[in-house]
């Protein structure tokens, strides 16, 4: 079992079974300095073998015991899944364990004040709700920036190459979206991305990855709003014209 | 295949405005215009951000400017070889910074022109060595002194690229229409600060490749950049002889190179110069006016 | 048999290290070897686009440092190369976000189960470059025959402490040599003291291949892939002469000049 802090908090890896074991080594680890990691949080990293749902309650509890909030788990498998659910926590990708992205000067302060705003005047109230806050962009996302949305994420702009959206919801983009988007990160299959131009590098709905397809050179001076979603497991882009749901 | 024309014509639709002049400092007992402050980076390595500190300094100073080309490249500086002034480096930047000696006694004359000046930068020293306000200060010393500071970054986005940022007002952002290029140039926009004035220069374009369709053209450089275009300029081999020999390009007769380096500084100062399209040898206006027959063909 | 990490550097940008790293990269593997292709650029990532994995990535280096992912899972295989990986850099993080101690971990996991470890350096002598250096035991120094490439090169040689440093030497334009507009292939490795691993020579091609991420040596037409392939020969051990260009060195005020400099470094 072993601990590694990362800037939003502690990631555990619980690769080894029975689980059990990792109590008692979680314990041993956490004794020698009892209140460092106080009033984090941690995402455990179950990779593929299911376990008792005791026993992860257990690790949750222990983890209480240290002032840790356990909010999250990845999980490679269903097996793995099945238990992180049955102990509430939220599915998270890999990706999402990551530290929380800070908004470079030049994306500019989008968050503050507009979340609030859009939270009430998102039309699917409930999604909000659901998921957390939207957030609103106005402006180019560049090389090596990145946003996060709990619930939905909005751009309007481009977002481009080398960049990269990360949101519990949908993402949409009114512009080139030439990065990386990753919709219903935390494990919503329903989520979608929509684009005004979708070239994007790679796409990523909850846990379906799929990369560009090769770029289409007759459409590229005549681009369509797409959308992105999950259909049969995998993800497909659908014309925006078409019938969406 | 591109259509060059229709390309420029595109990027020209947001000319680069007269240059921004700083406000005169209200609270100052004698008030000093301070010269631009202005930060020639990249991202990528090796795209002309020396080369074009060098050519774009030396314009401004014929133009009749008091200029002064920084190199922020601490630990590998190449300004002072590419104006043929290493021989002439006793002091540099970080000397004066730990006020080892004076401003006047680092600041290395040109040969050829009196109005241009080379701090030159440490090369034994690493870029942790300098505090950024520290930087920031000597920035603002240099522009109390000059009309134009201009300071060569280091390639790359660490603390280096920090320093030399920290003083500077404007930016240049330095590009070849390459990928890889462009992607470094897009992460660097994203790093620089809002209150930063940008602007773009398309170096070592190469309009045969272009043509072919071999390589970016202006437009699809700007079209992932969206900043407003500063210049256009040709790669040609006259480049590497005059870095050679440390000679700027700009005094090399015939150069398209050298050419479009002055265009650029004239657009610095102000005056509305279109951008040619290389595969004419006229340029874009006479070929404009020809159409209309209205010049001379 | 452990394999061998070698570090891809210059000093100056621009040189064509990642280009170097992708073609050989490849050669080597076109010969059997087990490669490991690692982009230590950390927050301007290059490596990816040069070779047309970009769209692949997943999990980078940041992520294995951090324990977020198996190095393992973080490999790229090439689709069209048995024995190639790449090992990518994040865009979204800086050179900070990894330490030397961690690059050396990493690196020494690679070597334990590949032939070659070839580890892509950013430009400059900062943090990201010593990152880069951690992992390596010897080094391939690039430079092209210009002034400022060679001058940086020199300084790069000194801080490459007792590691076996090589030259590439790229961008040659033989008319340039035999008009005295540029360094001969003789003079620049006298200045820099040390064996020619390969010289390359200047070549548009290059640019579209390296636009389009599908590297040179994949295509043995070409002029510039044999060239690439008897540099991952040489890297292997085997004696491969460097061709003639013949081109005569000369002494010019250039030469002077630079081993003038060389005193300063």
């Amino acid at each position: 079992m072993q601990i590694k802090g990362t800037k939003s908090g502690l990631l555990l890896h619980l690769y080894d079974r029975p689980l059990a074991g990792a109590v008692l080594d979680l314990r041993g680890k956490l004794d020698a300095s009892p209140d460092f990691y106080r009033g984090s949080r941690a995402v455990l990293m179950l990779g593929h073998e299911g376990a008792e749902a005791a026993e992860l309650a257990a690790v949750v509890a222990t983890l209480e015991q240290y002032g840790i909030t356990a909010d999250g788990a990845v999980c490679d498998s269903e097996a793995s899944a099945a238990i992180a659910r049955s102990a509430g926590l939220r599915l998270v990708a890999a990706s999402v364990a990551a530290a929380p992205r800070k908004l470079d000067d030049r994306t500019g302060p989008a968050r503050n004040g507009k979340t609030k705003r859009s939270h009430g005047a998102h039309e699917h109230a409930s999604d909000a709700d659901e998921h957390g806050t939207n957030v609103y962009h106005k402006g180019t996302v560049r090389s090596g920036q990145s946003l996060e949305a709990e619930g939905s994420l909005v751009v309007v702009g481009d977002v481009n190459a080398g960049a990269e959206l990360i949101a519990g919801a949908d993402i949409i983009v009114w512009g080139a979206l030439r990065g990386v988007a990753h919709a219903g990160a935390r494990g919503d299959d329903a989520a979608s991305v929509y684009a005004l131009r979708l070239e994007a590098t790679q796409l990523r709905i909850s846990r379906c990855i799929a990369a560009a397809p090769p770029p289409d050179k007759k459409r590229a001076h005549d681009p369509l709003p797409e959308i992105a979603t999950i259909r049969d497991g995998r993800i497909v882009i659908v014309r925006a014209e078409q019938p969406h749901r | 295949m591109p259509d060059l024309d229709r390309d420029i014509q595109d990027t020209l639709a947001s000319p680069s405005g007269a240059s921004a002049q700083l406000p005169l400092d209200a609270s100052a007992a004698a008030a000093v215009k301070l010269g631009r402050s202005i930060v020639v980076t990249s991202g990528k390595g090796g795209v002309g951000k020396t080369t074009t500190t060098a050519n774009l300094g030396t314009a401004l100073a014929d133009a009749g400017r008091s200029v002064v080309v920084v190199d922020a490249d601490v630990g590998l500086r190449n300004l002072d070889v590419v104006l043929g002034l290493e021989n002439r480096v006793s002091k540099h930047l970080l000397d004066v910074i730990e006020e080892k000696c004076s401003l006047d006694e680092a600041l290395v004359r040109d040969r050829v022109r009196r109005n241009l000046l080379l701090m030159p930068a440490a090369q034994n020293r690493e870029k942790d060595d300098v505090p950024e306000e520290k930087m920031a200060q000597l920035v603002r010393q240099l522009q109390e002194r000059f009309e134009f500071v201009l300071i060569d970054c280091p390639a790359g986005i660490e603390q280096g690229f920090r320093n030399a940022v920290v003083g500077a007002q404007e930016a240049i952002i330095v590009t070849t229409p390459e990928v890889s290029a462009v992607r470094d140039a897009d992460r660097v926009i994203g790093l620089l600060p809002r209150a930063i004035e940008l602007k773009l220069v398309v170096n070592r374009v190469r309009p045969a490749m272009v043509k072919k369709g071999t390589m970016m053209s202006v437009a699809d450089v700007n079209a992932i950049l969206r900043l407003d275009l500063l210049g256009v300029v040709p790669d040609e081999r006259e480049i590497i002889i005059a870095t050679n020999r440390g000679t700027p390009v700009i005094d090399i007769e015939g150069s398209e190179t050298g050419a479009a380096f002055r265009r650029i500084a004239r657009r610095m100062l102000g005056e509305e110069v279109p951008i040619p399209s290389f595969e004419d040898k006229r340029n874009f206006v006479t070929r404009v006016m020809s159409t209309l027959g209205l010049g001379r063909s | 048999m452990p394999g061998r990490a070698f570090v891809i550097t210059s000093g100056k940008g621009g040189v064509g290290k990642t280009t170097t790293t992708a073609n050989v990269g490849c050669a080597l593997a076109s010969l059997g070897k087990q490669v490991v292709l690692m982009d230590a650029d950390i927050g301007l990532r290059n490596l990816d686009l040069v070779l047309g994995l970009e769209k692949r990535i997943v999990f980078d280096i940041v992520d294995v440092a951090e324990g977020r992912c198996q190095p393992r899972q973080a490999l790229i295989r090439d689709k069209r190369l048995e024995g190639l990986y790449l090992l990518p850099a994040s865009q979204t993080k800086n050179k900070e976000s990894i330490s030397e101690d961690q690059m050396r971990d990493v690196v020494r996991l690679l070597v334990a189960e590949f032939d070659v470890v070839l580890i892509d350096c950013p430009a400059g002598i900062e943090h990201g470059f010593r990152n880069a250096i951690a992992g390596a035991d010897e080094a391939i120094v690039v430079t092209t025959p210009e002034v400022s490439a060679i001058r940086d090169a020199d300084r790069i040689l000194g801080m490459l402490g007792q590691r076996r440093a090589r030259l590439i030497i790229n961008r040659v334009r033989l008319e340039m040599v035999k008009t005295g507009d540029m360094l001969a292939v003789e003079d620049v490795a006298e200045i820099l003291g040390r064996e020619v691993l390969g010289v390359v020579p200047d070549d548009e091609e290059i640019i579209d291949t390296t636009n389009r991420g599908e590297p040179i040596v994949l295509d043995p037409s070409r002029r510039l892939s044999k060239t690439y392939i008897a540099i991952a020969r040489r890297l292997t051990g085997e004696d491969v002469p460097l061709p003639s260009f013949d081109d005569d060195g000369f002494f010019s005020r250039l030469r002077r000049l630079m081993i003038g400099t060389r005193s300063h470094a």
